[in-house]
């Protein structure tokens, strides 16, 4: 008596995929729910992209001149008018802040677009193909692991033209190794595995392979990959703008930490360079916590026994 | 056997580094293709002097005799020469490369203190302590190593005057012997502190993790079924399994901590590569900035090498057969 | 007096999904030179005997009844006769899979240590040392691998030759209870042989008191004089091992059996019966007798009413409600 007689089929294999992803996705879902830390984190994060969003209606550039236009009293701590103070122009550091969200999130994500899109091709290929390819992609991916990573971002940066997507194109190609090996191992030990080998007995292509198999188990793994591949990309142009390498005209919160400098620091002005480092602290903090929580939930194995 | 696998991985690294000094010397003739002009910027040459140089970079070859003379420089030593002043970038660096060392040196060990945090936090997972430590661990490693300078330097050395607001020593100090040693090390809290706290949480996590996945082995469940006590299992059995990774990430993290140098050390004065670098950006010193970054990989790629066979010691499996 | 007995064994883990009772009221007898196999699918509670016999399960799991070590209750005892006990009391033979062994110390070292764990306080002078690296010499040379792979690392062995280690180092302490749990399954049918054969001339040379866990009914029958079969954390059937083999009383040891084609009968061969269904969640047993669910012979008595062992005949006991008389 089969476990098959007992239970006839009724819908097509297709729909049965698709209620079985439902299933895990909600089920997935559920468990990061029930994470508070996770969805505070979430909640952290959404208020600063609605930060960034806002920024061009609360005020206009003109606001950054580098010239005091409004007669604003300099460097003056925070009161009723100036909610963060003012910096050594009379600029609102509040406003800065608020604008700073924009480029750190924006040049976050585009980096990590492009980190990970580089790193999941190559790791992709490398693990797929095998042999010469791979032989080949791992070589390279070595040499950019051993070269020092920063002083690789501040040379190219130095070497091209200074706007934001240098930087974005200077992060995405400097961070890409470390997500093409995960990348790799992980299509590696899939193609091992039993399941893969009965596909191509049974004639499937490579396509049907990469498309059926490979990717949906992959999937999970680069999806916490990259939530927690942002913060790194916002520290970096953090530190690349606070080392005169980001685009001058822009705003961004290490650029606001550079133009206000150990200056401030050693004047006492807290409010011209806290707050936009607790911006930063925030919003990595938000993406790490919230990265942690999806690898938690998508790799049953790091739950708790 | 072993011998074979030290052989191995010296080659790597010294094909990697054939790698960065090609990397390095096309990367700044793209910038700078006539290092000429940017050296004598706007000065009148006389065509004795144009020859002489012209001659000794080999700008009238090929791309290729200029790299073969480049690399003859790098055997001699030769560094070129900082757009600053004209002095020899070799120098200069020479100069900046004990400060470094000491920093660098004391935050590593420093940081590293978070390998044992994480042992810990691992075999006691989910305890307070497991809790308190990977917090602090995600917050500290959320902070730019060159803001948490700024806020120690305005909270430490502006506010309170604990410590000197930078520098390596005190200007006009007539100190000498260990009293001159007291005095570098004052200076040094405050920026070594820095970079320590950036880069614990990073040891403490991946230290903690690595544990975690040992704690699953059989092997620890063996071991105390032949009666051995319970901290004797994780020293015994747990640790050399869980140090593993976190020998790798030491080599990944010292590049990591000489890139965060560059800023701390500017925040702190401290004159050291990092500052160097800084200031090099500043010009751009582009022969500067060369043998900077020639001098920066050389570090990390020995210090991985120095990691990679440290690892081969403790994991007989990488040997091969 | 028995070398080891199992008396209302109930252990219960805490999980996060709440409380699991794994083995619910287990009793078992061994006396010196027993060879009692215990047999049954995963999840079936076997495992974890082997763990709760050294005490070895995971800290907050309910463990009530009693373990007796040559008498002695191991729950009962304090840290240090605990530690002391272990090895020498009682050794587990685990299965031989790459993780029982540390990949990154030497297979001769890790024997070396249970002996040295062992030896008497003033044992750390070079003369003890020197003798404890012969006996492991000689316990290695006993299972039939060279002394001289003493200094070797486990990846660089074969799964049979760690399979041997780990019964080296069983013995290294000289027990008087082995317990192999599941020692053979990660092996392939030639090498299993071997290592079964081996296991059996120890237990003979040694005169040791063998409790094999198991899935594989096969390897029981010429290993173990006694057999019992257990499901969902309970002992459902025990006797002889030829009698549990050929005549089993209960339908699970009756399915089980039958899963093996008899040798010489073709009609067997043509015709195995598997079992439907899978062993229940120990978190969301059946009520009444647990095996219900799954069996061909179910009387409606047996959905509410959970049937304890019933003698059948002298020292042949089966818990099911066809057959023999109440206990």
């Amino acid at each position: 008596m089969s476990l098959a007689a007992e239970h006839p089929v009724h819908d097509s294999p297709r729909s049965i995929r698709w209620a079985r992803r439902r299933a895990s996705a909600a089920d997935a879902w559920g468990r990061f729910r029930r994470d508070r830390m996770a969805l505070l984190a979430f909640a952290v994060l959404a208020a600063f992209v609605l930060m960034a969003f806002l920024a061009p209606f609360v005020s206009d550039r003109a606001d950054f001149s580098a010239i005091n236009t409004g007669d604003n009293p300099t460097n003056h701590p925070p009161d009723g008018q100036f909610l963060l103070g003012t910096d050594s122009l009379g600029r609102s550091m509040a406003l800065q802040v608020l604008w700073g969200a924009r480029v750190s999130l924006f040049v976050g994500f585009a980096a990590t677009v492009l980190m990970i899109g580089i790193g999941v091709a190559v790791g992709l290929a490398a693990g797929f193909f095998g042999g010469w390819t791979d032989a080949l992609l791992m070589r390279i991916t070595d040499w950019f692991m051993v070269i020092p990573f920063l002083p690789l971002a501040i040379v190219l940066a130095t070497i091209l033209e200074r706007s934001l997507t240098t930087i974005v194109m200077v992060i995405g190609v400097t961070s890409w190794p470390s997500t093409a090996r995960l990348v790799r191992s992980q299509v590696l030990s899939i193609r091992e595995r039993l399941y893969v080998d009965r596909a191509r007995a049974l004639g499937a292509g490579r396509l049907h392979i990469v498309g059926r198999h490979i990717l949906p188990n992959v999937t999970p793994l680069i999806l916490a990959n990259t939530t927690l591949a942002v913060p790194i990309a916002i520290l970096t142009e953090t530190t690349l703008s606070f080392l005169g390498l980001g685009d001058p005209t822009q705003v961004s919160w290490g650029g606001i930490l550079e133009s206000v400098g150990t200056t401030a620091v050693k004047a006492g002005y807290w409010w011209q360079y806290l707050p936009p480092g607790i911006g930063i602290v925030m919003v990595v903090l938000a993406f790490t916590v919230i990265g942690r929580a999806l690898e938690a939930v998508l790799d049953p194995r790091l739950r708790e026994r | 056997m072993r011998a074979g696998f030290v052989i191995r991985k010296l080659l790597g690294a010294l094909s990697t580094l054939a790698f960065v000094v090609v990397f390095n010397f096309f990367l700044f003739r793209i910038v700078n293709p006539n290092p000429v002009d940017s050296m004598f910027r706007g000065r009148n040459l006389t065509q004795e002097k144009l020859d002489e140089i012209t001659r000794k970079f080999n700008l009238d070859g090929s791309k290729w005799d200029q790299f073969v003379g480049y690399v003859r420089q790098l055997l001699h030593g030769d560094l070129g020469l900082s757009f600053k002043g004209n002095r020899p970038v070799a120098t200069a660096i020479g100069e900046a490369l004990w400060p470094t060392l000491l920093l660098v040196g004391t935050s590593t060990l420093l940081a590293m203190l978070g390998i044992t945090l994480g042992y810990r936090a691992g075999w006691r997972r989910g305890s307070r302590f497991d809790s308190t430590a990977t917090s602090l661990s995600m917050i500290t490693y959320a902070m730019p190593e060159f803001w948490l300078g700024m806020v120690f330097l305005g909270v430490f050395a502006s506010k309170l005057g604990w410590f000197p607001v930078g520098g390596l020593e005190d200007p006009g100090s007539t100190a000498t012997g260990f009293a001159a040693l007291l005095d570098q090390v004052h200076h040094m809290v405050l920026p070594a502190s820095v970079l320590a706290i950036a880069y614990v949480g990073e040891y403490m996590i991946v230290a903690r993790s690595s544990m975690i996945e040992t704690l699953r082995e059989d092997y620890l469940q063996l071991a105390r079924a032949k009666g051995m006590r319970e901290d004797e299992v994780r020293r015994r059995h747990a640790v050399p399994n869980a140090r593993l990774p976190v020998v790798s990430l030491s080599a990944i993290n010292f590049g990591f901590i000489f890139g965060g140098a560059i800023a701390v050390e500017s925040i702190f004065s401290w004159p050291g590569i990092g500052q160097a670098t800084y200031l090099a950006l500043q010009g751009p010193d582009l022969p500067m900035l060369q043998g900077l970054f020639l001098l920066i990989s050389a570090a990390v790629i020995l210090a991985n090498l120095v990691a990679d066979v440290l690892y081969g010691k403790l994991d007989p499996r990488v040997l091969g057969r | 007096m028995s070398v080891l007995e199992l008396r209302n064994l109930h252990v219960t883990y805490r999980t996060e999904g709440g409380l699991v009772p794994a083995v619910r009221g287990v009793n078992l007898v061994l006396e010196e030179g027993d060879t009692v196999g215990l047999a049954g699918e995963s999840g079936c509670g076997k495992s974890t005997i082997a763990a709760a016999v050294l005490r070895l399960l995971p800290r907050g799991t309910e463990v009530t009844g009693a373990v007796l070590l040559d008498g002695e209750d191991v729950y009962s005892m304090k840290p240090g006769r605990l530690r002391a006990v272990r090895w020498t009391g009682a050794a587990i033979v685990f299965q031989g899979a790459l993780h029982s062994l540390n990949p990154v110390r030497r297979v001769g070292q890790q024997i070396e240590e249970a002996i040295v764990l062992h030896s008497s306080q003033a044992a750390h002078s070079a003369h003890s040392a020197r003798s404890a690296r012969a006996r492991v010499g000689e316990l290695l040379e006993r299972v039939g691998i060279p002394a001289a792979n003493a200094d070797r690392y486990p990846h660089q062995m074969s799964g049979g030759q760690r399979q041997r280690v780990l019964i080296a180092l069983a013995l290294a302490c000289d027990p008087k209870v082995l317990i192999a749990d599941e020692p053979t399954t990660a092996l392939d049918v030639m090498v299993q042989a071997q290592v079964l054969a081996l296991l059996e001339e120890l237990q003979r040379e040694h005169g040791l008191s063998l409790l094999f866990i198991t899935h594989d009914l096969s390897v029981l029958t010429h290993t173990c004089q006694r057999l019992a079969v257990m499901y969902a954390g309970r002992i459902v059937e025990e006797g002889s091992s030829s009698e549990v083999f050929t005549h089993p009383q209960h339908p699970y040891s009756r399915a089980l059996t039958a899963a093996f084609p008899t040798i010489g009968d073709l009609a067997s061969r043509m015709n195995p019966r598997g079992l439907a269904g899978d062993p229940p969640d120990p978190s969301a047993l059946p009520a009444g007798c647990s095996f219900h669910p799954r069996c061909a012979v179910a009387t409606p008595e047996c959905t509410t009413v959970d049937i304890a062992l019933r003698q059948v005949a002298v020292g042949r006991r089966a818990a099911c409600v066809h057959v023999g008389v109440p206990a």
